[in-house]
């Protein structure tokens, strides 16, 4: 039965130049001094080292390891001995420094010892993948994906075609047309293996039309397998992963997506070939099928190269004309790269080295203007609209650009080969897509700084209401203890009643009239806090009045330091710190209040500002006023009842002396500025 | 020897701007060989007027922007202008009518906007509408196809650059000159005389429509047809162009065709095939989705057979061509194809959104 070929819409014919390399056997090559190979030359974390300098490695031996799930395993490919593990410039389009490991070899070729398994149906899922694993498989035919992850799509994801790309659309190359021609009855058994594990309801392989003798073998091999052999017409870019499921299935893998959700996977040649020879003879990818053609070969042809074998010795194995040559590309016309160094080496993915000539791959014509012909739409593979990509990635409109979807085009080179003005258009959707790429990071980048600074204002503002809470419940548990501790008086009073007769009910009078002193001076300043200005002289007052039951408290104090019997005194004096500490606490509020009307009151006219400023100055001689008697109190109680509590707050300086308000020096050049920065200003003032 | 680091693809097309541009030229040729068969040697002398006054205008906008002027000019985009604007003028009309006309299209509505590419609308069609608006008497004295007292290279030549001074050049080109088939039609038909009535005038004595003009448009016709097979211009904004202008036309001569021409009056008279063929498919000023192309020149089809019906002109490819310029970003925006792997095309949705 003959198998449903879909239209891939667009593409192009450009000169096919296959001939050239075609019609001899795959030949073998002498074995390279040196070999280089880069650990990071498959999608993934780069591998890691498992060998060290001066070792000796044979053929085959694992010499770097995976370091994370996405990563792939390195072997030598020769025997011999590491001379050099470093960062190097790499075959790379960027020709990025990369991680590589250098093998002198000792022309022994000298194999590991490993062993394959004959019966591959007889393993497990698990056995076979784990050995294409260590193997170090990945696609071949460009990506560098590692092969045993493609290889195991999940129970989620069904795969119902298995498709193996035999296109090879570029011109060119012919490195798996000479593969399928001279392998075909091991690239079968390669994908047989792929079958058990994958267990697929078909399997086609895409091969292009301009292979006759690929198509022949490939058929000859698969008689009675079940595989399909699809003959395709042969069109740029029809080899491309998307492209090929599009053309057999008629299915097109959503946007940005995979190929398995439309139930497909695909195979290159040369990475069945590789798990062929992983499974059956256990040997790991340690070599490749690589095309060396272009005008400046004088010997082309297919060659078996080891990975991590020179460019240089390329050019010497095809007798490179080294006076003709002009360019060497890594992979084909269409989407190869230029090499820049000849010193740079083979990896597993390099398909193709084309040492070409001047004449064969002429500089460009200069760039013309684009006249919007639209030949570009017409061959884009992708239905993109070229042309507007172009002069949004111009004009750097990259938001246009991305809205014209330019994360879809596949970098083919189509459209650069139609454009009858030579605009490199392909290279300004580079340009346009590192742009993005860049604008996005940066912009993850200042999004990530962004929460970090919330996350801080906003631990900053928890932190400061926390405190804020904590201050609140000592003041609370202060103010209970105090009440508790006037419950004891009132017991204690009970007992002690008659002994100090005359005393109690004087002090109490005194305490009386300083807490009702206190409550009205915060009332006061509450409406002072209201209406700035307004209430200046009924402050004043209560100030005065504040002062009174100071001078009251001072007396009752005197009384009862002047008594003779301490403990006679004890209950008494008790209640008289108690009431002290509450007119101080109090009187610290108060002072507070103060100081916050008056910063409040910065817009201010001058004079209120002033006045406030001295009702401070009151306030704190009252505060200060209270709390020295507190003190002398405590010390008159401390040898009979040693108290827990600290006078006043720690942080107060102390006082050395206190006058009356008449005494007060009027410190009128006090700024408000002083009280915020320095709050100990007007203190100093005081002394 | 270094090696050369260049970006892939390495291996370019033949395609070729200039190239292009040349088929166009050459594709011009079986229409203006008509027009010179039926109305004498006016429209080449009128070609070659405006191909060197093209030619000197855009080196000196090459000049003045500091481009090379050798390259740009061998794009060839110049002469195209040039032979345009000049097969679209009357064989007669003065010198200076072709020089003011192509000057104004270079150095106007090609440079100003950014030169080739850059340009919003067609500048050969700005030229034409240009001289039209400036000097409508000029512009509207058509020759009668086919005359029998046709005039020589020499004498077209000297009433081209003297007919200004000399009355009696001036009588001769009155008599010679008259409307052209189109405007006769808008005339008459103005006196309430029925189209089968003007249809019998000596004017309309050809095959399928008046004469000589069929021939005209065949040419244009042949010659569109050889760049679609080229694969020059695309063929759905001719297709649509044409059918739309012969389905109005049709749906109006079966309304009443005492009043409105049949659709093969329309297709071969006037500019149509012109129009249709070479300045509605300019790639720069056109629509460039597969979409958008069929509704670009659907639009100027009917645009075309709106004014030439009720309006004041009697042709209207250029007013056409120029009103549907204005609207191909809105088109294009709206006929974003889907592309692979999307599920449907993002045309009209925002810009952010994905």
């Amino acid at each position: 039965m003959k198998h449903r070929v879909w239209h891939l819409r667009g593409g192009i014919h450009p000169p096919e130049n296959k001939l050239q390399s075609l019609g001899q056997a795959i030949r073998s090559m002498p074995i390279p001094r040196y070999l280089t190979l880069s650990l990071e030359q498959h999608v993934g974390s780069p591998s890691s080292p498992c060998i060290s300098v001066g070792e000796r490695v044979l053929k085959g031996q694992l010499i770097a390891e995976n370091s994370s799930f996405v990563s792939a395993t390195v072997h030598a490919p020769t025997s011999g001995i590491i001379t050099d593990i470093a960062p190097q410039a790499t075959l790379h389009p960027s020709g990025i420094k990369q991680l590589c490991i250098t093998i002198e070899s000792d022309g022994e070729d000298k194999w590991v010892e490993h062993e394959g398994i004959n019966l591959f149906s007889q393993h497990s899922n698990k056995e076979l993948l784990a050995r294409i694993q260590a193997a170090g498989i990945i696609g071949m035919g460009g990506a560098g994906f590692p092969t045993e992850i493609k290889l195991n799509p999940g129970k989620a994801n069904p795969i119902n075609i298995l498709i193996i790309n035999g296109m090879e659309c570029e011109p060119y190359i012919t490195a798996d047309d000479a593969l399928m021609q001279t392998h075909s009855a091991d690239i079968v058994t390669g994908i047989q293996i792929c079958a058990h594990i994958l267990q697929p309801d078909k399997i086609l392989i895409g091969i292009e039309d301009n292979k006759p003798e690929a198509i022949k073998a490939m058929k000859l091999a698969t008689l009675d397998t079940g595989i399909d052999v699809v003959q395709i017409p042969t069109k740029y870019p029809s080899g491309g992963e998307k492209q090929l499921i599009k053309i057999l299935t008629g299915k097109e893998v959503p946007t940005g997506g995979l190929p398995l959700q439309v139930g497909v996977i695909v195979q290159n040649i040369g990475t069945i070939f590789s798990i062929f020879k992983a499974i059956k003879h256990g040997e790991p990818l340690i070599s490749r099928i690589t095309t060396l053609t272009g005008e400046a070969f004088r010997k082309r042809g297919n060659v078996e190269v080891l990975i991590g074998t020179p460019i240089k010795d390329l050019l010497s194995e095809g007798q490179a004309d080294d006076a003709q040559l002009s360019r060497v590309i890594a992979g084909g016309p269409m989407m190869g790269f230029s090499v820049p160094a000849k010193t740079l080496s083979v990896n597993k993915t390099t398909n193709c080295i084309i040492a070409a000539t001047e004449s064969e791959f002429p500089e460009p014509a200069p760039e013309q203007a684009c006249i919007r012909c639209g030949s570009c739409a017409d061959i884009c593979p992708v239905t993109l609209l070229p042309q507007q990509l172009y002069l949004y990635s111009k004009s750097q409109e990259f938001d246009k650009a991305e809205q014209h979807n330019i994360f879809d085009c596949i970098e083919c080179g189509a459209c650069t080969y139609v454009c009858p003005s030579h605009i490199p258009l392909v290279q300004y959707y580079r340009f346009a897509k590192g742009s993005i790429k860049n604008q996005r990071e940066q912009e993850a980048k200042s999004e990530q700084a962004r929460i970090r600074f919330e996350a801080r204002q906003s631990r900053l503002e928890k932190d400061a209401l926390e405190k804020d809470a904590r201050k609140k419940a000592r003041a609370k548990a202060a103010a209970e203890k105090s009440k508790r501790a006037k419950e004891k008086n009132i017991t204690s009073e009970k007992n002690t009643q008659g002994i100090a007769d005359n005393e109690i009910p004087k002090l109490k009078t005194a305490v009386a009239i300083a807490a009702k002193q206190a409550i009205e001076a915060k009332k006061a300043l509450a409406l002072a806090e209201k209406n700035q200005t307004e209430n200046l002289p009924e402050l004043q007052k209560q100030v005065k009045l504040f002062q009174i039951t100071a001078m009251q408290a001072k007396e009752a104090l005197k009384k009862a330091q002047s008594s003779d019997s301490a403990s006679q005194n004890n209950t008494d004096e008790n209640a008289l710190i108690t009431t002290l500490r509450e007119q101080s606490a109090e009187a610290q509020e108060n002072l507070k209040r103060i100081k916050k009307a008056l910063l409040t009151a910065k817009g201010g006219d001058q004079i209120t500002i002033s006045n406030l400023q001295e009702q401070l100055k009151l306030s704190k001689t009252e505060a200060n006023g209270i709390k020295t008697k507190l003190r002398a109190a405590l010390q008159q109680t401390e040898n009979s009842e040693p108290t827990d509590n600290q006078a006043g707050p720690k942080d107060e300086p102390p006082i050395r002396n206190h006058g009356s308000t008449e005494a007060l020096p009027h410190d009128s050049e006090l700024t408000i500025t002083n009280i915020e920065t320095n709050p100990i200003t007007s203190d100093k003032g005081l002394s | 020897m270094s090696l050369i680091n260049a970006s892939s693809p390495h291996i370019l097309g033949s395609n070729d701007t200039s190239h292009m541009m040349r088929l166009v030229l050459i594709a011009l040729l079986p229409g203006l060989l008509a027009l010179t068969f039926f109305f004498g040697w006016g429209s080449l002398i009128n070609c070659i007027i405006a191909s060197v006054v093209a030619l000197a205008c855009e080196s000196l906008a090459l000049l003045l922007r500091k481009r090379s002027i050798l390259f740009y000019l061998k794009d060839n985009s110049a002469l195209v202008t040039a032979a345009l604007l000049a097969i679209a003028l009357p064989p007669l009309a003065p010198w200076w009518i072709p020089v003011i006309g192509t000057a104004f299209a270079i150095l106007v509505a090609k440079h100003l906007y950014g030169g080739l590419g850059g340009n919003s609308f067609n500048p050969a069609m700005v030229g034409y509408v240009f001289l039209l608006i400036s000097f409508p008497v000029q512009m509207t004295s058509w020759l009668p196809a086919g005359s029998p007292e046709q005039l020589g290279f020499l004498e077209t030549l000297s009433i081209i650059f003297n007919n200004h001074f000399d009355a009696g050049t001036l009588q001769q080109i009155d008599a010679l000159s008259g409307a052209t088939p189109l405007d006769l039609v808008k005339t008459e038909l103005g006196l309430s005389k029925t189209v089968p009535m003007i249809y019998a005038f000596p004017t309309f004595d050809g095959l399928l429509a008046a004469k000589g003009w069929e021939w005209v448009n065949a040419g244009f016709l042949l010659g569109g047809l050889y760049l679609i097979y080229k694969g020059i211009i695309h063929w759905q904004i001719p297709l649509a162009l044409l059918l739309t202008l012969a389905t109005w036309s049709l749906l109006y001569m079966g309304y009443d065709s005492d009043r409105y021409g049949s659709p093969i009056f329309h297709l071969f008279s006037g500019g149509t095939m012109l129009g249709a063929f070479f300045i509605a498919t300019d790639p720069v000023t056109a629509s460039t989705s597969a979409v958008g192309r069929w509704i670009y020149g659907a639009l100027i089809g009917l645009t075309i057979f709106i004014i030439r019906t009720f309006g004041g002109y009697p042709d209207a490819v250029a007013f056409a061509v120029l009103l549907m310029n204005l609207a191909v970003p809105t088109i294009d925006y709206y006929t974003q194809p889907r592309s692979y792997g999307h599920a449907q095309a993002k045309f009209g949705r925002g810009k952010r959104e994905r």
